[in-house]
């Protein structure tokens, strides 16, 4: 007989596995097949995990098909599973799952739009912070860093992703290939999308990674000799973008 | 009978289970439910929900219920996870925290069910000890709950009331009751509910729930699936008033987790375990005291016109 411990790694690979062979014999069941009760367990599992993917990223599931879909959240949920059980961080490397994904080689589109849809959900499920009025930024140096709302996420796509990510039910046009920086945000319970050109967004990322002001402003005037950090910096204060962190 | 004074810090009337879709309108209208149920991990992270949390509980107790500490874990239970907790009963001091007779955690993947661990003495120390650190590290006992069961094992020495009375006795833990759970387990294992029930020390039952369940047929005939989808069946409630009598009123849960209905919904399920609790009490003032002023009105208006079959089907059944 298996200790405990044996017992559940064993059921843990029947669950991922499908069937329960090698524990059979341990599961009783009156008037019932065991093996068959043990396979709710695993499509509770599996059932539940896709519903959750589902939530994070409802566009893609539209513009890949509902069948496809519980296809593709099947094969990720066998090669990463949940490591915790905290689920609302389950999904991050959904997108990457799909951009890798045989299936989807004909749809790039649509790990792109997971990589949307997994920051729209991690701005929703982060903090709103204290925002930093212009005047605070008084006696602002080159060297200091500025916090940005942790909520503030960054996705750069080969598709022009808004679009067919607001009007999720009416796509079906062909998409053109257009280079697109997006910056997502939380403000109270809606979030905000910002369009970004190559320096904009260089200074944005820059500054979410706790970069320096004069390195972040370096990264921008690389990409645009017009770059203004000063009304940059107003703008991100007007939009209330910059904590006080 | 035999019931016994609760010793818990909850109110002993109903409560609802805070989600998502009712959190704007509860803080908005404050309904007048009994007190809040919330599940630990969706609080474990600096959020807006943590946020709102915050708001909820000026206004209600809350009791904190646990899904993902594996407390039937042979390799033991998550220490990051177990102090995420803490830090959450820190932040929110919930009057009560639960978690389930289960494991969901195997080779560090996180299954998102709730498995059931074999009756027997190797199984009972390791749920102990593991109970015992959680309620060391939290510095509070917890209720341990009873689960719904679609399979058992051939290697189990004891039946769940006889493991879960030993759980309470070796740890000091409370028992939570399914009553929901008890039924399906009942269905699909074949024993006998009221049994089970009576089985259970009732002095260590601090905390009731309460939910529907779906019914899938099989090529072994029907199978009770725990789905908290639907409104409790007349068959839970009845086993509820069984158990009202045998131990006496519990703060009780309703829980509704998929296919969420509209608040006033669940508030009107709370209300008749309200009534069942208060048609079953020996002393009903005593309990009439700890309901909302508005509770007690809605109450009393429901007694006069609401669904008065269904009621008489709870009494007879």
């Amino acid at each position: 007989m298996l200790d405990l411990a044996a017992l559940q790694s064993a059921m843990t690979h029947a669950l991922l596995a499908g069937g329960p062979a090698e524990i059979e014999a341990e599961l009783a069941a009156p008037s019932a097949n065991p093996a068959r009760r043990f396979a709710i367990y695993r499509n509770n599992m599996f059932l539940s995990l896709t519903a959750h993917l589902r939530s994070v990223f409802p566009v893609t599931v539209k513009l890949g098909d509902d069948r496809f879909f519980a296809y593709a959240a099947h094969q990720f949920i066998l090669r990463a599973p949940p490591r915790e059980s905290r689920l609302v961080v389950y999904g991050e490397a959904f997108p990457r799952f799909l951009a890798q994904f045989p299936a989807c080689r004909h749809a790039p589109i649509l790990a792109q739009m997971a990589t949307l849809e997994w920051a729209i959900h991690k701005s929703l499920t982060s903090p709103q912070m204290p925002f930093l009025e212009p005047g605070d930024m008084t006696g602002l140096s080159g060297g200091m860093t500025l916090a940005v709302q942790p909520s503030l996420h960054f996705v750069l796509s080969r598709w022009p992703l808004l679009g067919p990510w607001a009007h999720e039910a009416e796509r079906q046009r062909p998409l053109m290939r257009k280079m697109s920086r997006l910056a997502v945000v939380r403000h109270d319970d809606d979030i905000r999308f910002f369009e970004l050109d190559p320096a904009r967004f260089a200074f944005w990322r820059s500054l979410a990674r706790r970069r320096p002001v004069e390195v972040a402003a370096a990264h921008a005037l690389a990409r645009d000799r017009k770059f203004n950090l000063v009304d940059e910096l107003l703008f991100l204060c007007r939009n209330r973008l910059l904590t006080q962190a | 009978m035999h019931a016994t004074s609760p010793r818990t810090p909850l109110p002993p009337v109903a409560g609802i289970g805070l989600r998502g879709p009712h959190l704007a309108q509860i803080l908005k209208q404050r309904p007048s439910a009994g007190w809040l149920e919330v599940h630990a991990e969706n609080y474990m992270k600096a959020s807006p929900a943590a946020a709102a949390l915050e708001q909820v509980r000026k206004n209600y107790a809350l009791s904190v219920h646990g899904v993902g500490l594996s407390l039937g874990s042979a390799t033991g239970v998550d220490p990051s996870h177990l102090a995420r907790l803490k830090q959450l009963c820190d932040r929110f001091q919930p009057a009560m925290v639960s978690e389930h007779l289960a494991w969901c955690v195997g080779d560090g993947i996180y299954l998102n069910d709730l498995l059931p661990v074999p009756y027997d003495e190797e199984a009972l120390a390791i749920v102990c000890r593991n109970i015992e650190q959680t309620q060391e590290t939290i510095g509070r006992r917890i209720l341990i709950e009873n689960l719904s069961a679609y399979v058992g094992f051939a290697r189990s020495t004891m039946m769940e009331p006889e493991f879960l009375s030993e759980i309470a006795e070796r740890t000091g833990c409370g028992l939570l009751l399914d009553i929901n759970n008890v039924y399906v387990s009942a269905h699909n294992l074949g024993f006998d509910a009221q049994a089970y029930i009576a089985a259970l020390p009732a002095e260590s039952i601090e905390e009731i729930h309460l939910a529907g369940h779906a019914e899938n047929m099989t090529d072994d005939g029907p199978v009770l699936i725990d789905n908290h989808g639907s409104a409790v069946a007349p068959q839970v409630w009845s086993l509820y008033r069984f158990a009202l009598e045998r131990i006496g009123v519990r703060p009780t849960l309703i829980e509704w987790d998929s296919e969420i209905p509209p608040l006033e919904t669940l508030l009107g399920e709370a209300m008749w375990a309200d009534l069942l609790a208060n048609s079953v009490t020996e002393d009903a003032r005593s309990m009439s005291a700890f309901l909302p002023p508005s509770r007690a009105q809605t109450a009393k208006v429901a007694l006069c016109d609401h669904h008065p079959a269904r009621m008489m089907e709870h009494v007879h059944a």
